[in-house]
């Protein structure tokens, strides 16, 4: 670990950079709390519309789920056409749009989001107004505000809290608990880790991985993994690889979980001579949706991952391979992320030692850091 | 401030996170205080149970079926449920008998006759409802017993995977057979059965949950594409058969027009009024997705409300269902048991309490089992509230553990592979890892919360629950007329456990044994004989405080188990009783002013 020399580059909102008004981002923001309130309210009684209507026309009761994903579907997509102009030349904002959709079609399909009863005291604070809340938007809140105070003490500036925003959604969705504080500490301990656990002015982890991770051996009373929850479902996955896919691509990223997937698949096969289980158990975890958080999400971000594209195509495969060598020594449920928790920061070692070896050589030294001009050129600065 | 120093604080900060969860996560599951001797236990807890089947006369041992050849390697895991038990007086001499079911091919089921001496015969044999096993007839899951005919003796209902049988009691000396007679479907793969009177005619109906499609037959299977098609959101499990009881020994099957559409994979059922209608509603603990809630409509047609109420929204694995008035307020709470396995999986049982209602009048509920400390029970099956005490409040005992084979070795990982995987895989037999000699959850530690009025703390290993065999049905029964609850424990491929209660002498109890007006021929506007759906809410003093608690007759409920129909409430020291409001199914009301405490009353619904 060592202290940062440099702090990182200034946040600037997205809509300044677009070149967007103030007055026409603020239009955008006011449709956006129209759309999503009207939403919310009118859900329900489009709900039981949508379910009479099935009833008259095809008979039977539909899935209570459909008319929730038609309609979020729906609202996505309006929200998108009032934002196009802001989030198109916006790359840096692609993954955390992608997340959120990723969000909140899977609440509307699977109720991912899984809300906590409220306490009692926030019960009775409310009047009963309130009797539940979300524990993926507490962690949420809980990142981007450990990101903001964290990262203003640390580098004196106010950080960009995008990376913040996807570790909430990530640590929401990924960590099961029934209690509140494995979300919130997940989310603190993540954000955090990238301020302490650093070499050469970069942090070795993902930091929704080491959360996740370090919850997952510190706490297991109390914390699982998503693992299931996906409703087994291939069109849920496909939707996830075409959005994923697609986006990873306009980034330049997508032989990531390509690497990751084109290994992963032939080591099934090996697991599979090995263990003697049917070759489709051992594939099937490629279908998980945890799995897909992970190809798309985790393995990708660039902070904490190597810079040259052969490196990173190295390191997927080589995150695979550590991932089937748990499988078989340890039969290790969380084997996915403990791969990248020793493979991801061995291989950024051996970059920032590589590279200063090549800068002795060259007699300059690298400058490293949120300054690198290779991180600053990567549209996905600090994702998860 | 330095850089340097900004590191530091930062630091600590990180490290001081890390401790936070070590600390946090030492809160788990207490273990209670092991080997406590009794005279401890009834100081500290007041109560102590006693393992006491063999003294009693017991020796049942359950046993799973074999099925298919083609589910061999994962047998243990699809054969490994149905030890069902009930608590029930079939001959009406006034002490509670116990009927105990199990799944071998040729195995005998017991019905286990109360001397009231302590001791226990077995009559089953004699009675005509032992042999229930044959191959070629399917395996026995549980049973339930209701006076469906309203002659004043419990019929006998026997579920399975394979043909359900129905048996007369004629007089409660012998049973005859009617399920040809009586119009019962011809096979049902099912995990649970109810009696309840959905239409209030005075006549007891039927419903049972399947758990494997009809279709299936597990002994000789056609495919082996008979998974679960998802391990939250499967929908291709057995259907459901509500039996409309038409008063003349036959049954006619109303499903469809009442609207039950649910093809979930159902391991219990629990029937009461939760919407204040007057009507049961019917609860749904389904294994592999969400619970269900049924409202009933007038006794017309049924609406699946789980959503709306809250209690079907997040999927888990349903494994059963039991009511219980928890926070002494007049109102019933859903207990439904889950799986946790630390670090592998934590979905935690529910414990739904009412908050309220929702805008269309339905009942709301939230999950209070964090709040309240009965979240974390192991890979859970049945549970049955009770004053295990006689202090006032509810306890709640939970049998827990599924598949207790090699020690140290675990299917979980293996487990975990398939159950993400696509519809096409995880519903398929072949795909599924073998689990060999491997446990999964098994030999754990059961769990009796002890109610302390504010949240629950498991005392089982102090009070002297310390078996660790893969519960399943747990019922509760005054089997020795004393005014305290003793605890049946029905366990897979092991011994049914009877676990006498003893509770700190000085603490009150009452019991109500209730009758309906219904007889033979005479049902209009009168409740089924057996009371089922019948409400006592008691009020009494103690303490000088004024408490109330209530108490719902079920035919059915737990996992695979039926509990004693007398009503039992506790009441702590120096009590006395109020008042006892009877809401009769019919709708009738009866009040008994300041009855006698440490008494059982015997009530009959007063005259149409």
């Amino acid at each position: 670990m060592t202290s940062p020399a440099s702090p990182p580059p200034p946040a600037r909102p997205a809509a300044d950079r677009s070149g967007a008004s103030r007055a026409g981002f603020a239009l955008r923001a006011a449709i956006t709390a129209v759309l999503v309130l009207g939403y919310y309210y009118a859900r329900d009684p489009l709900g039981e519309l949508v379910a009479r209507w099935y009833a008259r026309t095809v008979g039977g009761t539909p899935d209570p789920a459909a008319p929730r994903v038609v309609g979020v579907t729906v609202l996505l997509a309006v929200l998108f056409a009032v934002w196009r102009r802001v989030i198109l030349p916006e790359k840096k904002l692609y993954a955390p749009i992608l997340i959120t959709v990723i969000l909140a079609l899977s609440d509307a399909s699977f109720s991912v989001l899984e809300n906590h009863p409220a306490p009692g005291w926030l019960v009775a604070l409310t009047g009963g107004a309130v009797m539940e809340y979300s524990p993926t938007f507490v962690t949420i809140a809980v990142t981007v505000l450990a990101e903001l105070l964290v990262g203003r003490f640390y580098w004196g500036k106010w950080p960009n809290p995008t990376s913040a925003y996807i570790t909430g959604i990530s640590a929401g969705i990924l960590i099961k608990s029934s209690a509140l504080w494995p979300f919130v500490l997940c989310g603190m301990i993540s954000i955090t880790s990238k301020y302490v656990l650093r070499v050469a002015n970069r942090h070795l982890w993902n930091p929704t991985n080491f959360g996740v991770t370090a919850m997952l051996f510190l706490a297991p009373e109390y914390v699982a993994s998503l693992t299931v929850q996906a409703g087994n479902n291939g069109g849920a996955l496909a939707v996830i690889w075409l959005l994923g896919g697609l986006i990873m691509y306009t980034l330049g990223r997508f032989h990531i979980p390509l690497a990751f997937v084109a290994t992963f698949v032939p080591l099934a096969f090996l697991r599979s001579s090995v263990t003697g289980h049917p070759w489709q158990a051992e594939i099937a975890p490629v279908t998980s949706p945890m799995f897909q958080l992970y190809i798309f999400f985790m393995i990708t971000d660039p902070p904490t991952t190597t810079r040259a594209k052969w490196s990173q195509i190295l390191v997927a495969v080589l995150v695979a391979v550590m991932e089937t060598v748990y499988r078989l020594a340890f039969k290790d449920v969380h084997s996915l992320y403990h791969a990248l928790f020793t493979v991801g920061p061995a291989a950024n070692l051996v970059e920032i030692i590589a590279g200063r070896l090549r800068s002795s050589r060259a007699g300059e030294g690298l400058k490293a850091g949120p300054d690198h001009p290779l991180l600053k050129s990567s549209p996905l600065q600090g994702t998860t | 401030m330095s850089q340097t120093v900004k590191q530091g604080v930062v630091t600590l900060f990180f490290a001081g996170l890390f401790g936070l969860v070590v600390v946090l996560n030492g809160g788990g599951r207490p273990a209670g205080e092991p080997g406590l001797d009794p005279g401890e236990a009834l100081r500290r807890y007041g109560f102590r149970l006693t393992e006491s089947a063999a003294a009693a006369g017991i020796d049942f041992r359950h046993e799973n079926p074999t099925l298919d050849p083609k589910l061999g390697h994962i047998m243990p895991i699809v054969a490994g449920m149905g030890a069902g038990v009930s608590v029930v007086d079939f001959d009406r001499d006034g002490w509670l008998d116990l009927y105990v079911v199990t799944g071998k091919e040729g195995g005998k089921n017991r019905l286990y006759r109360n001397r009231g001496d302590g001791t226990f015969e077995d009559v089953a044999a004699a009675a005509g409802v032992a042999d229930l096993n044959q191959p070629g007839t399917g395996a026995c899951m549980g049973a339930v017993w209701a006076d469906y005919d309203n002659d004043g003796f419990p019929d006998l209902f026997v579920y399975k995977w394979g043909r359900p049988e129905l048996f007369h009691n004629r007089g409660g000396k012998r049973f005859d057979r009617v399920t040809e007679t009586a119009g019962l479907p011809a096979r049902v793969n099912a995990n649970a059965a109810c009696w309840f009177d959905y239409d209030r005619d005075g006549r007891l109906d039927l419903f049972i949950a399947g758990y494997w499609r009809d279709d299936i037959d597990l002994w000789d299977l056609r495919t082996t594409a008979v998974m679960p098609e998802s391990f939250e959101y499967a929908t291709n499990g057995g259907r459901k058969y509500l039996l409309r009881n038409c008063g003349d020994g036959t049954f006619e099957d109303v499903t469809e027009r009442v609207g039950i559409k649910s093809t979930r994979w159902t391991l219990a059922v629990v029937a009461a009024d939760l919407c204040g209608t007057g009507y049961p509603d019917l609860v749904l603990a389904n294994d592999y997705g969400v619970s269900e809630f049924y409202a009933n409509r007038g006794g017309e047609r049924f609406d699946e409300v789980g959503f709306e109420t809250g209690i079907g929204v997040a999927p888990k694995s349903g494994m059963s269902v039991c009511l219980g008035d928890v926070l002494n307020q007049g109102k019933q709470s859903l207990y439904v048991s889950n799986i946790t396995e630390a670090g592998n999986l934590v979905q935690g049982n529910n414990l739904w309490v009412p908050a309220g209602t929702t805008a269309k009048g339905l009942p709301r509920y939230l999950n209070q089992a964090g709040a309240l400390n009965v979240e974390r029970g192991g890979w859970s099956w049945g549970a049955a509230f009770g004053d295990l005490n006689n202090d006032g409040r509810l306890d709640l005992y939970l049998a827990n553990g599924y598949i207790s084979a090699e020690k140290g070795k675990s299917y979980w990982y293996d487990y975990g592979k398939i159950a993400g995987g696509l519809k096409g895989l995880i519903s398929d037999a072949r795909y599924w890892p073998p689990i060999g000699t491997q446990s999964l959850a098994g030999y754990q530690a059961k769990c009796v919360w002890l109610n302390k009025g504010g949240d629950f703390t498991d005392v089982a290993a102090g009070v002297g629950a310390t078996d660790t065999y893969d519960g399943r049905a747990v019922a509760l029964g005054d089997l020795s007329n004393r005014g305290i609850l003793d605890v049946v424990v029905a366990n897979q491929n092991g011994p049914l456990l009877l676990y006498r209660n003893d509770v700190t002498p000085g603490r009150d109890w009452v019991e109500f044994e209730l009758t309906g007006g219904a007889r033979p021929g005479q049902d209009t506007g009168r409740s089924n004989r057996d009371a089922v759906g019948a409400e006592v809410r008691l009020t009494w003093r103690q303490g000088g405080g004024l408490q109330q608690q209530s108490r719902v007759i079920t035919a059915g409920d737990g996992y695979a188990a039926q509990s004693t129909s007398r009503l039992h409430f506790g009441l702590g020291q120096n009590a006395v009783i109020d008042k006892a409001v009877i809401k009769w199914p019919s709708g009738r009301t009866d009040t008994i002013q300041a009855p006698p405490v440490n008494a059982l009353h015997r009530v009959e619904e007063s005259g149409p």
